[in-house]
């Protein structure tokens, strides 16, 4: 437990206060989101790094914290900052290194009783076929200048290449595309080291999961509807990014930055893993270029993966993807940086939002969302711990005036991988877990005790807050049932 | 032990500590501790393949973020675990180079205990000190 209740200002039970005048050269107050009990929860460093981030320059309104907010590097995971176009700066350190690691929600026709006697089989085909964990290298074999290609295409690479349906564009954020991406602005060392990795999950917290749809967990029949949401429903849902093709494109601009930023635009910060350029900068265009080639590498990763979901259930069930009714409800980013469009005292301005742990949710109305969710709000997919279960939301139209449209994107972290791997075994947890009746393989026991669910934040806590907030709206809770971990 | 790793600094993440009487062992050290935050046991990599590289920077604590992220670049693009390192260093008053044979091998998912991978190295609270003869580093690796 801290002491971060007595720094902060309470404005309701859900929304906090730090002032301007808390750390010197604030530009903005901070605004965290949290329940009281989350407050008790966060660390220290949290504070601190959305105090530093509340002095970037053209920082409006304030700089947010969402509920699962967690200490990250620069920005605290969970942060969310909305700079001016003109004033404002752009900082990967805002986004994460991780660039569009983001969900994926995918419908099947299939109840829990259809699955369950198949479980063990679909998970360990998942298993082969998505490869996880440490180094994993994927299916598909590209060249150089085919992977450049897909760094501009994104998801429209897939659907040309067989490994996708027309339709899951529609349900992409952006459509699958950022259309601004430019890979003469990437670099050698970024493409050596995403070349092997399109169709692969990652470790750490990134996970492909089977889940099921209880009847008593569906808390908005409309909303549900919409996205094709039923009882006992299995659906699948996968967490992962841009993979350490990201990370090279966060990294080789992370130090350009470091090398201009104060000697050519006197900009000073309080963390070198805040460095940021000017947006309207040639280096801040650069990073928006670069960083959009990461956000589409994300989406070709993800929709690989799905093509090769649609494969092992194809395969178990004997039957093609299209009859098992696998369709994606969507897939939604929480590490980018967008040019959105939200209202400040009354007038429309544009505005590049940064989210690093955050999700984006439009609420009904918005353009950006598809046409068959226009009038439910943009759907929000929330990431539970492995043992407990994650969540469909949507987003609000008082999302928008509260925290420029973004919300929370998984449990966050309460314990490090350390601890747990010391409070934790492996093997018994996967014991345990399988009585639960959640089958899960992993690349090693070591690993799923660093994932172990009371590392985590409670995910309903975290919700629960989302929706006293009003920034998100509570529409249904999956428990899983099949599990692979990187 | 040389390293260690520490709790409740970064709590998505690997915070580690390595402390050696020479800039060398740091290095060295610093390699062996990222190694270990993928695999278990670093004895269970075999050195047969050895890499070769230079790296340099103006500021000492940035060679070893460059070092580190040779490491990492090579286990993303080639599928390579270092776990014996040899290095020399070359301080000039405007500058360092390191050069470096690192001792490994290719991921054995057969062989290979794998914990997280480290996605990336990051400069949060990223350090390197001389106190009397003792050299100490902190980093904060991404997982």
């Amino acid at each position: 437990m801290n002491d971060i209740i007595n720094l902060v200002k309470k404005k309701s039970d859900t929304v906090w206060e730090i002032p301007i005048s808390y750390k010197q050269g604030m530009n903005v107050p901070v605004r965290i989101y949290a329940t009281k009990q989350l407050l008790k929860y966060m660390d220290h460093q949290v504070i601190d790094q959305i105090t530093n981030v509340a002095t970037l320059p053209g920082i409006i309104n304030y700089a947010y914290t969402m509920p699962d907010a967690h200490s990250g590097y620069g920005f605290p995971i969970g942060g969310v900052a909305a700079m001016d176009l003109n004033e404002g700066v752009i900082s990967p350190g805002g986004i994460g290194f991780d660039i569009n690691c983001g969900m994926r929600l995918v419908l099947t026709n299939l109840t829990y009783t259809d699955v369950k006697p198949k479980l063990r089989e679909l998970v360990d085909q998942l298993y082969d076929k998505v490869p996880a964990g440490v180094g994993g290298a994927g299916f598909v074999k590209v060249n150089k200048s085919e992977f450049k290609e897909i760094t501009e295409m994104g998801s429209t690479w897939c659907i040309e290449n067989g490994y996708g349906w027309d339709d899951d564009l529609e349900n992409t954020e952006e459509n699958g595309i950022m259309k601004e991406a430019n890979s003469d602005k990437i670099s050698d060392v970024a493409i050596k080291r995403g070349l092997k990795q399109i169709g692969t999950l990652g470790s750490g917290n990134h996970y492909l999961e089977i889940q099921v749809v209880k009847p008593e967990y569906i808390f908005d029949e409309k909303a549900a509807k919409a996205v094709g949401i039923f009882p006992n429903q299995v659906v699948i849902m996968f967490h992962c990014g841009s993979r350490g093709f990201g990370h090279q494109v966060a990294s080789d601009y992370l130090k350009k930055f470091l090398g201009v930023m104060e000697s050519k635009y006197n900009i000073k910060i309080l963390d070198r893993e805040l460095a940021c350029a000017p947006f309207q900068s040639q280096e801040g265009q650069d990073y928006f270029s670069a960083m959009q080639c990461a956000i589409n590498m994300s989406f070709v990763n993800r929709q690989t993966i799905l093509h090769r979901i649609r494969e092992v259930f194809s395969n178990v069930f004997k039957t093609d993807a299209e009859k098992l009714g696998m369709s994606m409800v969507y897939d939604v980013a929480h590490n980018t940086a967008k040019v959105e469009e939200h209202e400040v005292d009354g007038k429309n301005r544009k505005m590049i939002v940064h989210r690093k742990g955050a999700t984006r949710a439009f609420g009904p109305g918005r353009a950006e969302i598809p046409i068959k969710y226009r009038n439910v709000g943009q759907p929000v997919i929330i990431g539970g711990s492995m043992e407990t279960g994650s969540y469909l939301l949507m987003g609000t139209k008082e999302a928008h005036k509260e925290t420029f449209a973004s919300t929370a994107h998984g449990s966050g972290r309460i314990m490090s991988r350390t601890k747990a791997k010391k409070m934790f075994r492996g093997e018994t947890l996967y014991k345990d877990m399988l009585k639960k009746g959640i089958y899960v393989r992993s690349v090693s026991y070591s690993g799923l005790a660093e994932e172990a669910g009371n590392a985590y934040k409670d995910i309903d806590d975290v919700v629960d807050a989302t929706i006293n907030a009003k920034i998100s709206k509570r529409v249904v809770r999956f428990i899983p049932i099949g599990n692979v971990k990187g | 032990m040389p390293y260690r790793y520490i709790d409740d600094i970064s709590v998505a993440d690997a915070a580690i500590e390595v402390n050696s009487d020479t800039l060398e062992g740091i290095f060295i050290d610093s390699g062996k501790a990222l190694t270990n935050t993928m695999v278990d046991d670093l004895k269970s990599i075999r050195t047969d393949i050895e890499y070769s590289f230079k790296v340099e920077s103006k500021e000492i604590d940035l060679l070893l973020f460059e070092f580190l992220e040779k490491l990492v670049i090579e286990k993303d693009a080639n599928q390579m675990l270092f776990s014996e390192f040899e290095v020399k260093i070359n301080q000039t008053k405007n500058n360092s180079i390191i050069s470096v044979i690192a001792h490994g091998e290719h991921i054995d998912y057969n062989r290979h205990e794998l914990c997280a991978d480290v996605k990336a190295v990051t400069l949060h609270k990223f350090n390197l000190t001389k106190e009397k003869e003792n050299w100490k580093a902190e980093m904060i690796l991404d997982i």
